[in-house]
């Protein structure tokens, strides 16, 4: 699925993202919220890049920064090369077709009262693509591919259930014909039986259209399977990025390692998980050091002091990276 | 808390500086003059009758110096002195404030007395014929304009009972029963549209909360319907009827000075009424700044029971 | 497989055949239609099903807390009394004090105009006649046994200054403060991270094993009905389509729905190059059910038996809603091997 050695479609370096830092008239200054403070990724063409975290993680502001939906702090973002932060509005709207969302709840984030062609054909007229007809033609088309007959066509959103809603979330994001869809927790409000079939679709379209997908979800073992690689995000760092089934059969970081650990397993019968102590801190306050150090239960000398960086680790050609001491070639002092 | 107070109070306070700034502004653009209005009539005026009346009243400097002595006057508690008889604003204000806030205090009374009860009363038989007929008159009692409403009150007293209102107001303090009585209808009146709102307002939210969440937990211990309904869900339901209440002091206000008019009440209403007829520049603009404070102030203290009411609020910004 | 009946062996809560109906909009609509269950004094049982099968909804009439639904039909007991369409004054004496339960969304589940140990105080004086005093020793109590770190100063919180699982953790401590004998639990961690979730559903298991209170676990994740419990119960659709301990559901799962939707979950070691083995279609509307086996439309076992409603049987050491597997049932194996 991967193109070998094609240059990146998306760089991400340095991205930071702070909320509420500026002060107003009457209220006094306070931190800021750090949803997303330093991270550096790349995904490259045809490939889907996993992104799994707790809640609050960092991981829906990720997507957008680099969507360029919300404008970043500091870092930047290049997109088929070019650096989106100095896009001219035009060039921007542009590169939008390029890139598409699909949210995690498909109903609301249609208009009522638009038709399914209107909603499918929407994304096309505000781009200019075609005329009318070669709209809706396209819109059957989307349709066919996404595994819903024509006559959706003339149907309103509330009229589909969860999982053919998301269908059209999906058929929509590639009206434009897209190079990268960023899919924000698209098949966690799913059923599982109706979540395999979105992820059979995601995995079949990308195999017909050779896109990249940034597939954001908090269920580990989801996103292991539809992923190539995997990003790991804790309090808006990135704590591993690894292969889909390295992360799975030999999760590194110890954050990594407690994530695969409390996931519930049908198989495991009785048997409860050992569970990580603690809650994920207040991106206001981000510990010291490493900022998982007041959770982990491997933390070495250092560890509340220096923080780690993400460093490529094991053998060269071996994608993993981790941002831990346990894992630096020059230990903590 | 104190924070939230204070930010609130300075809000309060700017807004009311801009009302003031622009009552100003419009009361020079409105077109007449005081001084032909109050000469006019005499026969044989001179030009430097006039020229002498209008330096008397500061009009001959430009309207930001006249801006200047006038915002400096406010800010000493001084509004001037009336174009009519010469007497200083604050005091014929004081004089009349009175009548004005008890017409006030007893619609607000009315509304609230009633309006709750009805609300209530609405949300937990919702659908029933009660409900139905205490939302058509919930409609037309924000309908109907408050001195309509009054007239009509008049007339059926009048027709059926042969009872008229008063013609002559007494103080509280002189003849508390008599003045309660001529305040009755258009306390009445005025507080209709207040009740009307509140049981409205109460009703719809007193209904969504109870299809919430935390509802469901509370009736799944065990609570009987009481607790439920008065204690948790009302608590919740107040803040939407508070917001109400604040705006309806506006209302209530405007509402006076026509309402003071018919029913010959001597208060803040028929003040401005007389004012406005006579071009007296200073008692409108002390009319009309009182009662934005009046507002205001209400306003304020609403917001700052929603503090008292909603933790979420008192702890805004104080919390990580 | 049924509870025994009898006096002696009376199960703590018992549904039969319970069939509920909502008023709405568009006429009336059955939410569930024949469900039948039993839980034993101590024991854990899973509710599992999708979306809308009648989960919640079954938990609600067993509570008298159906709003605009009504009971159409069947029979709830509890502790061998019949409880169907009490009143709501002799409903007020069970909830809280012998069933409790615990809602999905601890974020809108308390109050959030009072501190929590407020609402622990209310829940725990509702049903005991103590002065606010004894009964704030209990709320700190409470929140010192949910793992409340700090209690006497967090009595005074609100829910807004808590983190999601603080306030499960509260609603947990709501829901015993009366030592109930049946807890039921409605999707207690759906709303929670893995990680919280895992120290709310130990924290659950470790207060049962103090108190030997029952359990009702209404979830739709196997993982979890894996972790905690005795026996499962499968709805689809408002029925009940399979019911059984839960090593017998989760290793030989005989309905062909139960086994779909086991084939259906990602597990750690899903092959990535393979197809997830989906159930096509969707659950059917309420006002659209067929009259036949309601999964029908979605099973690839389906033949002609198929289009005749079908009973819930008895088979050896369990129940199921499909007159496929046989007595013994080693007729059906797994659609696809799952490694272990
Ligand atoms: N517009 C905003 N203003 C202020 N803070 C925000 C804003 N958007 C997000 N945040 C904060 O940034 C942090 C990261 O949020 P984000 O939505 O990216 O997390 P997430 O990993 O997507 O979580 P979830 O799994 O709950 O969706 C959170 O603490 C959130 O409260
Ligand atoms: N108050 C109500 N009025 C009308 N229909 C209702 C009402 N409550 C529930 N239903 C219907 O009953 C069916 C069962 O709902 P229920 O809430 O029990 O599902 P559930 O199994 O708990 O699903 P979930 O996993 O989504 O919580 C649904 O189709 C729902 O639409
Ligand atoms: S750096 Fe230290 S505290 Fe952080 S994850 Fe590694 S061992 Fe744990
Ligand atoms: S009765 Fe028929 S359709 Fe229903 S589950 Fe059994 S085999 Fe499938
Ligand atoms: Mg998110
Ligand atoms: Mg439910």
């Amino acid at each position: 699925m991967i193109v070998p050695d094609a240059a990146p479609l998306v760089e991400a370096h340095g991205l930071v993202k702070h909320f509420g830092d500026g002060k107003g008239l009457f209220t006094p200054q306070r931190p800021p919220v750090r949803a997303v403070d330093g991270v550096s990724l790349t995904i490259k063409r045809g490939e889907t890049l996993g992104l799994v975290g707790e809640s609050g993680s960092g991981k829906s502001t990720l997507g957008r920064l680099i969507l360029r939906l919300i404008e970043p702090t500091s870092g930047s973002v290049t997109f088929d090369g070019q650096d989106i932060a100095a896009l001219s509005k035009s060039r921007l709207t542009q590169l939008r077709k390029r890139m598409q969302l699909v949210f995690q709840d498909p109903v609301s984030s249609f208009n009522p009262r638009m038709t399914i062609a209107q909603v499918l054909t929407e994304p096309m007229v505000v781009h200019g693509m075609g005329d009318r007809a070669s709209r809706i033609r396209r819109a059957k088309e989307l349709l066919d591919l996404v595994g819903l007959p024509s006559y959706a066509l003339e149907r309103y959103p509330h009229q589909f259930s969860g999982g053919q809603a998301q269908r059209i979330g999906i058929a929509r994001a590639l009206s434009t014909d897209p190079d990268l869809i960023v899919c924000d927790e698209a098949v966690s409000a799913l059923d599982v039986s109706v979540q395999a079939q979105v992820l059979n679709l995601l995995k079949e379209v990308q195999r017909e259209l050779g896109l990249s997908y940034l597939f954001i979800a908090h269920d580990l073992n989801v996103v292991r399977y539809i992923s190539d690689r995997v990003c790991v995000m804790y309090l808006g760092k990135l704590a591993e990025v690894a292969h889909a089934d390295d992360i799975s059969a030999r999760p590194r970081h110890p954050y990594s390692q407690a994530l695969m650990a409390s996931i519930p397993s049908p198989d495991a019968h009785h048997q409860l998980r050992t569970p990580l102590a603690g809650e994920i801190p207040s991106p206001r306050r981000p510990p010291s050091g490493c900022r998982f150090h007041p959770r982990c239960s491997q933390s070495i000398d250092g560890c509340d002091r220096d923080e780690p960086e993400l460093l490529t680790i094991g053998a060269p050609g071996e994608v993993s990276s981790v941002a831990c001491h346990l894992f630096d070639p020059a230990p903590a002092r | 808390m104190l924070l939230y107070a204070g930010r609130r109070l300075t809000y309060g306070l700017l807004v009311l500086a801009l009302v003031a700034t622009l009552v100003f502004l419009i009361i020079r653009l409105i077109p007449g003059d005081v001084v032909r209005l109050q000469l006019a009539d005499a026969p044989g005026v001179t030009q430097a009758q006039i020229d002498q009346r209008t330096t008397e009243l500061g009009l001959d400097e430009p309207v930001l110096i006249q801006f200047g002595h006038f915002v400096g006057g406010l800010v000493q508690g001084d509004l001037g002195t009336s174009f009519d008889d010469g007497r200083p604003v604050t005091t014929k204000i004081l004089e009349r404030l009175p009548a004005t806030l008890e017409l006030g205090l007893l619609a607000i009374l009315f509304g609230v007395l009633f309006g709750v009860p009805f609300g209530l009363i609405s949300a937990i038989r919702h659908h029933s014929l009660i409900d139905n007929v205490m939302r058509f008159l919930a409609v037309i009692g924000m309908s109907l304009p408050n001195f309509w409403l009054a007239l009509l009150l008049i007339t059926f007293l009048a027709l059926w009972f042969g009872w008229s209102p008063p013609l002559v107001y007494a103080s509280p303090t002189e003849n508390l029963s008599q003045n309660l009585i001529h305040m009755l209808l258009p306390a009445i009146a005025l507080g209709a549209a207040t009740m009307a709102s509140i049981a409205r307002m109460l009703r719809s939210s007193l209904l969504e909360v109870l299809g919430s969440n935390f509802i469901r937990t509370i009736r799944s211990r065990g609570a009987s319907e009481r607790v439920v309904v008065l204690k948790h869900a009302g608590r919740s339901s107040m803040i939407p009827v508070f917001t109400v209440l604040g705006l309806q002091v506006g209302s209530i206000l405007g509402g006076t000075v026509i309402l003071e008019r018919i029913f010959a009440i001597p208060g803040m209403g028929s003040l401005i009424f007389e004012a406005v007829g006579q071009r007296d520049y200073p008692v409108i603009l002390g009319c009309v700044i009182f009662y934005g404070a009046i507002f205001i102030f209400v306003n304020v203290v609403v917001d700052l029971l929603y503090a008292v009411i909603d933790p979420r609020i008192r702890y805004e910004g104080a919390s990580a | 497989m049924r509870a025994p009946t009898g006096s002696a062996n009376e199960p703590l809560l018992r549904i039969e055949d319970l069939h509920v109906e909502f008023r709405t909009g568009g006429g009336t609509v059955e939410a569930l239609n024949a469900v039948d269950l039993w839980i034993d004094a101590g024991e854990t049982v899973a509710i599992v099903g999708e979306s809308g099968s009648g989960k919640s909804v079954t938990a609600l009439a067993v509570l008298g807390l159906l709003g605009n639904g009504r009971v159409s039909g069947g029979r709830i007991t509890w502790n061998g009394k019949d409880i169907t369409g009490a009143s709501n004054s002799e409903m007020r004496s069970v909830r809280g004090k012998e069933i409790s339960v615990i809602f999905q969304d601890p974020m809108t589940s308390l109050d959030p105009l009072f501190t929590i140990g407020h609402q622990l105080v209310e829940a725990y004086r509702i049903h005991h006649d103590v002065t606010k005093r004894q009964a704030r020793q209990r709320a700190v109590e409470l929140l010192d046994l949910v793992g409340i770190p700090e209690p006497e100063a967090k009595v005074k919180a609100y829910p807004h200054q808590l983190s999601g699982g603080q306030r499960q953790r509260v609603m947990i401590a709501g829901a015993l403060a009366c030592d109930p004998r049946l807890l039921i639990a409605d999707e207690p961690t759906t709303a929670l991270d893995v990680t919280v979730e895992a120290q709310v559903l130990a924290l659950i298991r470790d207060l049962q094993d103090r108190t030997g209170v029952g359990l009702m676990l209404i979830t739709h994740d196997m993982g979890v009905v894996a972790e905690m419990a005795d026996r499962v119960v499968v709805f689809y659709a408002g029925q009940v389509v399979e019911a059984g301990t839960a090593d017998e559901i989760l290793d030989r799962p005989q309905h062909p729905y139960t086994r779909a939707l086991l084939d259906a979950i990602p597990r750690r070691d899903t092959p990535r190059d393979q197809e997830m083995p989906a159930i096509p279609g969707a659950v059917p509307a309420l006002n659209d059910m067929p009259s036949g086996c309601r999964f029908a439309t979605r099973c690839s076992e389906a033949g002609p038996e198929c289009g005749e409603p079908q009973p819930l049987r008895d088979l050896d050491r369990r129940q199921v809603r499909c007159w496929r597997p046989d007595e013994g049932h080693g007729v059906l194996e797994p659609m696809v091997e799952v490694a272990r």
